[in-house]
Order: structure tokens, then sequence, then C-alpha cells
């Protein structure tokens, strides 16, 4: 019957034809639904979901099943190339082999590019691209030093470029006075990055966050004013030019720019073996315990993070002594222009749009500013502005910078979804997982949500009709709709359970409910009375309509 | 052969009762028979049906098995409607001359086929 039809619906008492129906011959009544549809409509979910389950994140290939557990190992040690898992798939039961960790894969094909990148730059760009190739690796250098500084060691330190710069400037003199040979510079630049880096770690014991980046800062524009008024340094021309390279004068221009530009290649990977060595062992998870703002509680737990601090900061003013060193070498000089405040914002604008605390952040950072502001030179100061927009817009919308998206959007989906869940589960007498979980017996969840749907199912069939149809014959043969309700009704746990007490032998009627305890009186539910019999039964009958009802 | 065999059917009072119990009911799913239910069962032949329809279902599957209807799939895969004998080793007989293409037509018939029979047309 359909649902238009649902009001016009008449239900035939079948003891009519037996002449036992008593009052209730036929009554207007409604159709009754499918019980299903209410269990199919509280099992399916109410936000579209995705008809291929969970996306593939893993790269998954075939594996001959006797080479699962092989692997490629760095020698002579037993760590993996690669963190593969070995299994076996569920379904089709074939074996395969699962990458866990896809970072080594990216980081090999991306130094590869820039390693192969010389051979494939437009020959009009050539001599721009390669100048600011070599650039690039010394900067992206000195930034993964620059964020083991602020990204592992917490410790934030502006003075950065002020020990690169003042190795590059005592090697230059060096070698420009006494003829300190190229590859002695860098050797150099460590001592004197060590001293360097000695002088400003004390304080840094002593001060935190703003205070210490005040200091650098200071620290930072008293060698540039140092530098550019001494004339040993050369206050007059600007820098000092002319220490020993080993980029030789006499190779064609292109050589000494492939040069160059593999030189400061090398630089970087160094910088990154550095960076691995430091962040990926134990000074790295040392400090890792030990947060800002959370110091006290590792400290307590017997983690000796000032210490690791301090050594991850020398150790790093020694790398960026020797990239001050090497970049005499390969420059033949250095500028002022190291010691300026724009070369310490550049250096933040890099370390803040790439993510500070991660090496590739440092990279992506130093290869999207060295692009703007080296190849892109016809555009004028308009570049300033877009690696400000870049900062900015870096700042503002990501939590860790560009490489912190994928982080950032896998928390913000983690978020979504236990909305869509918390969205999509209803209590309503229905046990949620996390109870459900504590509970031993089963079959008392099972009948929980039996009686939640039953309910849920039952209110629907609630209607004027069927309460008239309980008035006028309260017992014997009902409609459908009646029947199941009554049924319901009936096979309700004892405790609270509905019973008429007769006062006199001939009524009136009280409603009481019993306690369902034994030994325990039924309780008296209100003091209305019912004249006969059959209005009592009414009562109960509404007075349980209106439990399921608010149920 | 003995005496008892040869004797006529006598109807114990079980019979009796269930003749008139019949009876009864037949008159009853007369008063509620409709094009209504009918059109309900020729969209649905199985699931949640409407009272009426579920009251003339459930005395359809009651009837005696020499009263019963059942299916034969056909070597082309059609279907005919066929009735049990009721007695032990006497094969079925074909109902009629109908073929349905499917199952679902099949079913509808043969309750078309009770419903002939309640109704004696």
């Amino acid at each position: 019957m359909s649902g238009s039809k649902q009001n016009d619906y008449v239900w035939f008492n079948p003891l009519t034809v037996w002449g036992t129906a008593t009052g209730n011959e036929k009554a207007p009544s409604i159709c009754v639904p499918d019980p299903q549809h209410v269990w199919d409509e509280s099992r399916g979910y109410k936000v579209p979901t995705s008809k291929v389950g969970r996306f593939k994140h893993y790269i998954i290939w075939p594996n001959h099943g006797g080479r699962t557990w092989n692997r490629l190992r760095w020698w002579p040690t037993r760590r993996n190339l690669l963190h593969i898992k070995g299994q076996y798939n569920r379904r089709t039961l074939a074996a395969e082999k699962k990458i866990m960790d896809r970072r080594p894969v990216y980081w090999a094909l991306c130094l590869l590019i820039i390693a192969l990148g010389p051979f494939f730059f437009p020959a009009s760009m050539m001599n721009t691209l390669m100048t600011a190739g070599a650039i690039f690796g010394i900067f992206a250098a000195i930034n993964v030093c620059w964020t083991l500084v602020i990204g592992t060691a917490s410790i934030f330190s502006l003075a950065t470029y002020a020990v690169v710069g003042t190795a590059g400037f005592i090697t230059s003199w060096l070698s420009i006075q006494y003829g300190v040979p190229w590859y002695l510079l860098p050797i150099i630049g460590s001592g004197v990055g060590l001293l360097f880096g000695a002088a400003i770690a004390i304080p840094a014991l002593r001060l935190d966050g703003f205070y210490y980046a005040l200091l650098t800062l200071g620290l930072n524009e008293l060698c540039r004013v140092f530098f550019t008024t001494s004339q040993e340094f050369g206050a007059s021309s600007g820098g000092l030019y002319g220490a020993s390279t080993f980029v030789n004068d006499n190779w064609e221009p292109m050589t000494q720019s492939m040069v160059a530009y593999y030189a400061s290649f090398g630089l970087l990977v160094a910088a990154l073996f550095l960076f691995r060595l430091i962040n990926g062992k134990r000074l790295g998870r040392i400090l890792r315990m030990a947060p800002e703002k959370r110091e006290a509680f590792a400290a307590a737990c017997g983690v000796d993070y000032k210490r690791a601090r301090v050594t991850i900061f020398i150790v790093t003013s020694i790398a960026l002594g020797f990239i001050g060193g090497f970049y005499s070498a390969q420059y033949r000089g250095i500028a002022f222009s190291i010691f300026g405040f724009e070369t310490v914002l550049l250096g933040l604008a890099m370390l803040a749009i790439g993510g500070i605390g991660k090496a590739e952040g440092a990279i992506l950072g130093t290869l999207i500013v060295v692009f703007l502001d080296q190849v892109l030179l016809e555009l004028g100061p308009i570049r300033n502005i877009m690696i400000g927009v870049l900062m900015l817009s870096a700042v503002l919308f990501l939590n860790n910078g560009y490489f912190g998206i994928k982080q950032q959007f896998n928390a913000w989906r983690d978020k979504k979804r236990g909305e869509w869940r918390s969205s999509r589960s209803e209590k309503g007498g229905e046990a949620l997982p996390e109870e459900a979980t504590e509970i031993a017996d089963k079959d008392e969840l099972f009948f929980r949500r039996f009686d939640k749907l039953q309910r849920d199912y039952l209110k629907g069939l609630v209607t004027p009709e069927i309460i008239d149809e309980h008035k006028t014959q309260p017992l014997g043969q009902h409609s459908e709709a009646l029947e199941r309700v009554l049924l319901y009704f009936r096979r309700a746990r004892m405790e609270d359970k509905y019973a008429l007490h007769r006062a006199g032998p001939e009524g009136p009627y009280k409603i009481i409910a019993f306690s369902g305890q034994r030994g325990v009186s039924p309780r008296l539910v209100d003091d209305r009375e019912y004249g006969t019999l059959d209005e009592a039964y009414h009562g109960v009958f509404m007075r349980r309509i209106h439990d399921l009802m608010e149920s | 052969m003995t005496k008892k065999d040869t004797s006529p059917p006598v109807l114990n009072a079980d019979d009796h009762v269930r003749n008139n119990f019949d009876a009864m009911t037949r008159k009853y799913l007369l008063t509620v028979l409709s094009d209504e239910i009918i059109e309900e069962h020729r969209q649905e032949q199985s699931g949640h049906h409407s009272e009426p329809l579920t009251r003339l279902l459930a005395w359809c599957h009651r009837r005696p098995p020499g009263e019963q209807y059942s299916l034969r799939q056909e070597a082309d895969c059609s279907y005919r409607i066929i009735r049990m004998s009721g007695r032990r080793g006497r094969s079925p007989t074909y109902v009629g001359g109908k073929v349905f293409n499917t199952i679902d037509d099949a079913r509808h018939g043969v309750l078309l086929q009770h419903i002939k029979d309640l109704t004696g047309g």
C-alpha cells in the first residue's frame, strides 16, 4: 500500500467473521512501514563517503616471494637503504613490498636533478643560472646549518651570517697577506667558527628567545661596523678580494662556472650529511625530548638539554666557519653585504618559507628566494615584495612553512574526520563505541541497539488513529500498527513496568509501577483514578506512549 | 486388502475444525482482498508486506499439499506453474498453459492462482 493512502487505510478485524469482534469490527489505522528501513537508515553513513574506501598512500609493487625479506643495506651496517615492509596481500596472497618512508627517494631524485641541472639549463640563461646555482648551494648549506641552530637546538640565533662573514674575512685576509693556499681556508675558517661559536654560546645558556635574538643581531651589527671601518679588511674597496682559489683563471669561463657550481653542490651535500648526523642521531633525539617551554620536564627526566644545545651550536658554528672559508676560496674574497641586515632577513625568509627545523624546508626556501632574487633580475624591486608575500602567507596560513603543509593538512583532515564521526554517531540509548569496549556482555550491546532502533521505528507508528483504536477497545485483536506497539510495551522489563491497582471490588483503579526488586512494593505513579478497567488500561497505554515518545 | 483400506476416508474432528477455520479465514480474506494488495504483491513478491497481504499469503502458505502450487523451470529458462498431487509417487501436473519469463512474474502468477481458488472464479 502506498504511503499516500496511509490515512485511508481501514483495518478489518479477522474476528468479525467469527462474530466475536467486540466493538471493533473495523478501525481506521495506518500502514506499517518496513522495520528494515530504520535499521538501514541508522546504519548508513549520513555524510558522503567515497566508494573506493581508504586511498592508497603507499607505493606497493609486486615482489617475488623468496625475496620478501631481502633488503639493500648501507655497507657495513645493517641499516636499510629504504624503510621497506615485506608483506603478503591479504586478498590475493601475493608477495609485495611497501615503502614506509619515501623521503630518501625524494631526496635522491631532487639531488639528482640539482646535480644534472647544468646539462639542461637553457643556453640563453646559462650564466645567470650557473651563478645562481653556486650561490644557492652555499646559501642552502648555510641555511641547513642555521635550521639546526633554530630548529633542532631551539636557539634563536641571528648571528649565523656573522660567523660566516667573520670566517670569510679572516681567511681572505690571511690568504691575501700571508699567501695561505685555498685548501687551508675552510679549515682555518672552521677554527674561527669554533672561537666565535664558543663566545656566543655562553650567553645562550642564560638568555632566552627574544633577548638572545637581540644579542646576536647586535653582534652581527658589531661585526659589520668593525669590518666596514677597518682598513685591513678593505674599508675603502667594499670588501676583500684576491684570496687564493681553487677556480683557475686560465680555465674557460664555463669550466670555472661548472667547478663553482659543483663545489657548492658538494658543500650542500656535506651540510646535509651534517644535518642528518646531528638531527637524526642522539643529539637530535635528546632535543626533540626538550622542545620549547617543556625544558623543565625534560630536565627532570634526566635530559641534559643545555649541553646538547651548546654542543650543536658549537658544531654548527664550526661548520659555518668552514662555509665562510669555502666562500672566500670560491669567490676569492668576501663583501660587506654578508653582514647586512637584509641578508639576515633574506635568510630568515628562506627558513620561514620552507619551514624551520627541516633540511628540505631550508633548501626549498633557499631555492625559491635565490631564484626570485638572482634569476628574475628583470623584475626589479618587485622581487622583494614577492618574497615578502611568500613569507607572509607562510607565516599567516601555515604552521611550519610549505613543507609543513602535508602535516597540517593531515591534522586538519583528522579533525574533520572526528567531526564527521561525531556527527553520525548519535547516542539515543545505544552504547557508544568507547563504552562498548568496556561492556563485557555483548548481548547487552546488541539489545541496546535493537531497543533503540525498535523505539525509533515505533515512534513512527504512534498516531491518533491507533490511540483512538486502543481507546475504543483496549483488549482483543488490533491493527498491525497498534499490535506492534503493544507487543513492545508488553515485553518491557519488570523494573518500572506499569500495572493497575484496584482500590475496591469494582474500582476505582490507579496506576502503579513495579519496583523490579523482589520484596520491594510497587510505587504509586500518580493520584489519578480511573472508573472502569478499560479506561485504566488506556491510561497505562497513554503513559507508556508518553515514555516511548520521550525516550 | 483389508476392510480398513477400502473404507471411505472419514473426517476426524481435527479436519472438521480445520475446514471450519479455513472457511472463516476465506470469508475474512474475501473482505480484505483488493486490487491494491494484488498490485503490491506484483511489485514486490518477498519482503515486508501490508497486513492484509501478509494474511493472504499466510493462508496460501498453509494450504494442504494437494492445493499448493509450485514452479517448474523449463529447459528454456521459462517458468510454468505446476500443482503437487499431494500423493506420494504421483507426479505434479501443469496448471494452465501460461509461461512466465521471470521467476517474479511466475510467483505472482501463483498468487493469482491462489486468489482464483479463493474467490472460486
